[in-house]
């Protein structure tokens, strides 16, 4: 099981994954997230994803589902065979508002699901909540 | 945006038997069916039959070499005959269509994706706005700024924000800001702005 410090270059910050191939998207949740005190690493498509977290995992993903060269879904479901990497909780966004995708998002290993754009008070709670982080806990400190 | 590797051409590779590859496609044996691919990649007459085989392949290789096919094709057929399958609900093979039109030559590709800007589904014209952003074609521009200016739905404008910034054309601004001013509330919307607002006006 991996330490708390282990890997960690943010100190004790939580830390979260953004994988999207927008670079205007990663930018805004960089923004929002770090603003209420996570670190935030950012992957280009599944494959770069894929590499960064098993590098070092996060303590949260969030995931584009239409990612050229691999995919969202393609993405959680590969990332859910790794032992390190199987219960690392995950959100999903997507400009996609069918219930199937929302269903597909959760059957590929997601545990939230949100259609873009995505508020910042919105994203920041489910970060928050899927991390184990307290409302009240400023700076996303480790419980 | 990740710039897309463009398929190798691949040597046509005659079916085992010499029979007439167009059979092959539904042969139950891979190998066959991706042999009857490459077989069959630049016919003009083989385009609806690779184009039906599509939706239907499982196996990711042949699926590949149906595309790559139609690729090689590279005519106003051939991008016709894809363009329904930006509908599909296999996330996979979407994005094989969309890397497999911005390998065919853009002057093909535009008239039959222009359309879709107008279509009754919002993801289609998210599809059509990300894909006409790769095309380098002189109306991916005024495309691109058509969308900003009239449609209604903010996940498609800003898949127009995101591609006009990854052109890198200043002249956008003027819509961009524009932009801004139809959606005020989204706050995506004002940071997606500001950052091409920053961007286009240079250090």
């Amino acid at each position: 099981m991996r330490e708390p410090e282990d890997n960690d270059r943010h100190g004790d910050r939580r830390r979260v994954l953004v994988v999207d191939d927008a670079a205007t998207v990663r930018a805004y949740s960089r923004k929002v997230l770090e603003a209420d005190g996570f670190a935030v690493d950012e992957a280009v498509n599944g494959i770069d994803g894929l590499e960064h977290a098993l590098a070092n995992p996060p303590d949260l993903l969030i995931v584009d589902i239409n990612m050229q060269k691999m995919d969202g879904y393609a993405m959680l479901r590969r990332l859910r065979q790794e032992p390190a990497l199987r219960d690392v909780p995950a959100v999903m966004i997507s400009t996609e508002s069918k219930d199937s995708d929302r269903e597909n998002a959760l059957l590929a290993g997601a545990n939230w699901y949100f259609v873009k754009p995505v508020r910042p008070d919105d994203l920041t709670a489910a970060a928050r909540l899927l991390t184990g982080r307290g409302a009240g806990q400023a700076g996303g400190q480790r419980s | 945006m990740a710039l897309v590797k463009p398929r190798k051409p691949v040597e046509p590779i005659p079916t085992e038997d010499g029979g007439d590859p167009l059979l092959r496609l539904e042969d139950a044996d891979p190998a066959r069916r991706r042999a009857a691919a490459h077989a069959l990649g630049g016919r003009a007459d083989a385009v609806d039959a690779l184009a039906k085989r599509l939706p239907r392949e499982q196996d990711a290789s042949v699926r590949e070499a149906l595309l790559t096919a139609l690729v090689l094709t590279g005519t106003a057929d051939a991008a016709r005959s894809i363009l329904p399958l930006l509908a599909s609900e296999d996330v996979g093979l979407r994005n094989g269509v969309i890397e497999s039109l911005q390998q065919m030559p853009a002057a093909v590709v535009m008239p039959e994706v222009a359309p879709l800007l107008r279509s009754d589904d919002p993801d289609l014209r998210i599809f059509a706005a990300q894909l006409i952003g790769r095309l380098a074609h002189p109306d991916r521009l005024p495309s691109l700024i058509g969308v900003l200016e009239r449609d209604p739905e903010v996940n498609v404008c800003l898949a127009a924000v995101e591609a006009l910034m990854e052109i890198g054309r200043p002249d956008a601004l003027p819509a961009l800001e524009r932009l801004a001013t139809r959606f005020p509330d989204d706050p995506f919307v004002a940071f997606s702005v500001d950052a091409a607002r920053r961007l286009f006006s240079g250090p």
